[in-house]
C-alpha cells in the first residue's frame, strides 16, 4: 500500500469512526468535571473574603484603640493605598511573573515588590491594621509545572512570608523574612487586629491538588516580636480570620481525606474551628457543617459562613451564627457561585457582600443586611450591585468581578473584574481585566484604578488576595 | 487570570469542545470508559490552568494538548493495550455493513505506541500541521514527521504482514 493511500484511508477511517462517538457527559452542568471545578472554586473564592475580613479587622482594631472600654465597636477609616498582585505575561513566551503593585485614587500604579528578572513570584499582599506594613508571600518555581505535566504540583522552592515597611511616600522596604520551606505554595498571611501576629495556611496536601498525597497541612501563627511560630497540625484551612478583638482565630477547614483513588474529593467534614492563642485550645462549633468561607461581624459577636448543600456542593447558603451561643439562622436562599468573595462583612457592620453566579463565569455582587429581614421569608434583604456602571467621564461599562474587597471607609468595593470596552459583552468581544473602585451607591461613578490587571489566580494557594485596600496610616 | 473570551465561559467552552476532546482521548486510549474519565480530568486540568492559556494558539489545540497529555499519562498508569483481533469496542456498529478495511485499519492502530497513536490522531483526525502536533507533543516538527513515518510503516506492516512478522504491542 502506498503511503499516500494509507494516509487518505486513515483520515477517512478516523473521521467515519470517531465522529460517530459521543461521550457520556456532554452537558457541563451534570459533568464530573463541573463538580470538581465547583469544589476548586469554593476554595479559591474564599481568599478575597479574607481580604475583606482584614479590612473589617482593621476597622475593629482601630476602634478598640480609640474607644477605650468599648473594644468591639466597628470603626471606618479613611482609604489609603491599594496593594494588588499583577501577573506579567512574558512577551517572549517565557514563564509569567507575579509581582506586587501599589496604587491609590490619586496615584499612578507602580510596582513595589519584585521585578521581571528576579525569578521569584510575590503575591497575597496584606496591609497591617495600621496601614504601615505590608505582608506578602513569595516563592520560586510557581511556573515549574509545565503544560506537559499540567496536572502536577509545581516544584515550589523557598516559600517565605515577608513583612515590609511602607513609608509615607509609598516606598516599600523588606524588614523580615520567615522561611516556610520547599514544596509548599507561597503563604497568604492574615494580620491579627493588633498587628502582632500573622496567620496563614500551609497546605502540604490539598483537595485542589489531586495528584498530591500525604498529610501534614497546618495553620501557622507567627508572632512578630520573637518570630515564634505556633503550628496547628493536621488542618487544611480554606479560610482564616481573626476575631476583631484578636482573641480567637476562626478557621474554616478540616483534616484531609483521601478518597482512595487518584481524585481527592476535598475535605472530610469541613467545619468551623476556633483557636485561642492565649490558651492553645482548638474547638469546633457543633452546628456548622460543610463550611467554606467565613467572616466575623466587626463587633465580634457573630460569624457568617457559607455552607454547601449535601447533594450539590456547588450550591451555597449563607448562615449567621452567634459565636458565643452557637445559635444560627439562615441568611440567604441557596445560590450558585464559581468565583466570588463569599460572605464578607462591611467595615460598618451593616452589610455583608457576596458574589453569586449570574451567567457562566460572570458573577454579580449581592449586598445583604443581616439585621433587616423579609417578613415573609425571614431571610436577609438583598440589594444587587448593578453590573453596568458609569465612570467620571460619563462612559458606561460592564463590570463582572471575580474578586471583590471593601474599602476601609466601607463606601466602595474594590473589584478585579472583566470589562468589555467599546460595548457590551458578546460574541467577538474580548474582555479586559481592570481593577476598579465601585461605590456601593449605584449612581456614583466607578473609578478604573488599573488596566490590564492580569491578576495572579492560582488554585495552589486556594485563596489568593489579589487586591487589598489599606487604611490611611495617619488616620 | 489571562484566559481569553473563548474560554472565559468555561461551561460553554466545555460544551463546544467536549466531543472532539473525548474523541481525541478515545482515539489514543481506545477504551470508552477510561477515555471519558480522562476527558473529565483534562477539563479539570484545563480549568485549573486556564490562566496559562495565552491565546497564542487556538483554544482547541491548547485543550487537545491537555487531553493528549492526560491520555498518555493514563496509559502509563495502566497495563499496556494488547493488540486486539476483534472489532474494537469503541467502534459504533455500522448499519450499512461497513467497510472491513476501515475496521481493520482502526484495529491496526493498536499496534502503535501510544505517542505515535496520538500523533496519528492529531495529524489525520484533527488535521493539525506538523508544527501544531509538535507543540502538543512537546517535540519538534521534524520529529513529528519521523514519528508519523514510523507509524505509517508499522500500520503497513500490520495490514500487510510479512511472513514471520510479529506485531509489537503498543502502549
Amino acid at each position: 500500500m502506498k503511503t499516500d493511500d494509507l494516509e487518505r484511508q486513515l483520515r477517512s477511517a478516523l473521521r467515519e469512526t470517531l465522529d460517530q462517538e459521543a461521550g457520556p457527559d456532554p452537558a457541563w452542568a451534570e459533568s464530573p468535571a463541573a463538580r470538581r471545578v465547583a469544589a476548586l472554586d469554593r476554595n479559591r473564592r474564599r481568599w478575597p473574603l479574607r481580604l475583606l475580613a482584614v479590612a473589617a479587622v482593621i476597622g475593629a482594631a482601630g476602634g478598640a484603640a480609640l474607644l477605650t472600654g468599648a473594644p468591639h465597636q466597628p470603626a471606618a477609616y479613611s482609604n489609603g493605598r491599594i496593594a494588588y498582585t499583577v501577573l506579567h505575561a512574558d512577551p517572549a513566551g517565557g514563564d509569567p511573573d507575579t509581582d506586587i503593585w501599589l496604587t491609590a485614587l490619586d496615584e499612578q500604579p507602580r510596582r513595589v515588590i519584585g521585578s521581571d528578572t528576579d525569578g521569584v513570584d510575590q503575591a497575597c499582599p496584606a496591609f497591617s491594621p495600621d496601614g504601615r506594613r505590608l505582608a506578602y508571600g513569595s516563592v520560586e518555581g510557581l511556573w515549574s509545572a509545565t503544560d506537559t505535566a499540567i496536572a502536577h504540583w509545581p516544584d515550589y522552592r523557598n516559600s517565605a512570608l515577608v513583612i515590609a515597611d511602607v513609608a509615607d511616600d509609598g516606598t516599600v522596604v523588606d524588614r523580615l523574612t520567615v522561611d516556610v520551606g520547599d514544596g509548599v505554595p507561597l503563604p497568604c498571611p492574615v494580620w491579627s487586629p493588633d498587628g502582632g501576629q500573622l496567620a496563614f495556611g500551609v497546605p502540604l496536601t490539598s483537595p485542589i491538588n489531586p495528584e498530591r498525597s500525604g498529610q501534614g497541612s497546618a495553620v501557622w501563627i507567627l508572632r512578630q516580636a520573637d518570630r515564634h511560630v505556633t503550628v496547628i497540625p493536621d488542618l487544611l484551612a480554606t479560610d482564616l480570620e481573626w476575631s476583631p478583638d484578636g482573641s480567637v482565630l476562626a478557621i474554616a477547614g478540616g483534616p484531609e481525606t483521601d478518597s482512595g483513588g487518584r481524585v481527592r474529593n476535598g475535605l472530610l467534614d469541613p467545619r468551623l474551628y476556633l483557636y485561642e492563642p492565649s490558651t492553645g485550645t482548638l474547638r469546633t462549633l457543633d452546628a456548622p457543617t460543610r463550611v467554606s468561607g467565613l467572616t466575623w461581624s466587626p463587633d465580634g459577636e457573630r460569624i457568617v459562613y457559607a455552607r454547601s448543600q449535601p447533594s450539590d456542593d456547588s450550591r451555597l447558603t449563607l448562615y449567621i451564627i452567634d459565636a458565643e451561643t452557637g445559635q444560627q439562622e439562615v441568611l440567604t436562599s441557596a445560590y450558585g457561585a464559581v468565583h466570588g468573595i463569599g460572605p464578607v462583612w462591611s467595615p460598618d457592620g451593616k452589610t455583608i457582600a457576596y458574589q453569586r453566579s449570574f451567567s457562566g463565569e460572570r458573577h454579580e455582587v449581592v449586598l445583604v443586611t443581616p439585621d433587616d429581614r423579609s417578613a415573609q421569608t425571614g431571610l436577609a434583604k438583598e440589594v444587587v450591585m448593578p453590573t453596568e456602571r458609569t465612570t467620571a467621564d460619563g462612559s458606561s461599562l460592564e463590570l463582572w468581578p471575580w474578586r471583590v474587597t471593601w474599602s476601609p471607609d466601607g463606601k466602595s468595593l474594590l473589584y478585579v473584574a472583566w470589562t468589555y470596552p467599546n460595548g457590551r459583552s458578546g460574541a467577538g468581544t474580548v474582555e479586559k481585566t481592570v481593577m476598579a473602585a465601585v461605590p456601593t451607591d449605584p449612581k456614583a461613578p466607578a473609578v478604573i484604578l488599573a488596566n490590564d490587571v492580569l491578576a495572579y489566580d492560582s488554585d495552589d494557594t486556594m485563596r489568593v488576595p489579589i487586591q487589598i485596600w489599606g487604611r490611611l496610616p495617619s488616620n | 487570570m489571562v484566559f481569553r473570551l473563548e474560554i472565559a465561559d468555561f461551561g460553554a467552552f466545555y460544551e463546544r469542545t467536549y466531543d472532539t476532546a473525548y474523541r481525541t482521548a478515545l482515539g489514543i486510549i481506545r477504551e470508552p470508559a477510561l477515555a471519558a474519565d480522562v476527558t473529565q480530568e483534562a477539563y479539570v486540568a484545563a480549568y485549573r490552568h486556564r490562566h496559562r492559556y495565552r491565546g497564542d494558539a487556538p483554544s482547541t489545540a491548547w485543550l487537545h494538548r491537555i487531553v493528549v497529555n492526560q491520555s498518555l499519562a493514563a496509559l502509563r498508569r495502566r497495563r499496556p493495550i494488547q493488540p486486539v483481533r476483534d472489532i474494537s469496542p469503541w467502534m459504533a456498529p455500522d448499519p450499512a455493513g461497513g467497510s472491513v478495511a476501515r475496521m481493520v485499519l482502526i484495529q491496526a492502530l493498536d499496534v502503535l505506541p501510544a505517542r505515535q497513536r496520538a500523533a496519528v490522531i492529531l495529524r489525520y483526525y484533527h488535521d493539525y500541521d506538523y508544527a501544531t502536533v509538535a507543540r502538543i507533543l512537546n517535540t519538534t516538527p521534524t520529529n513529528v514527521g519521523a514519528m508519523l513515518s514510523r507509524a505509517l510503516d508499522r500500520l503497513k506492516d500490520a495490514l500487510e504482514p510479512e511472513p514471520g512478522a510479529v506485531a509489537e504491542a503498543g502502549r
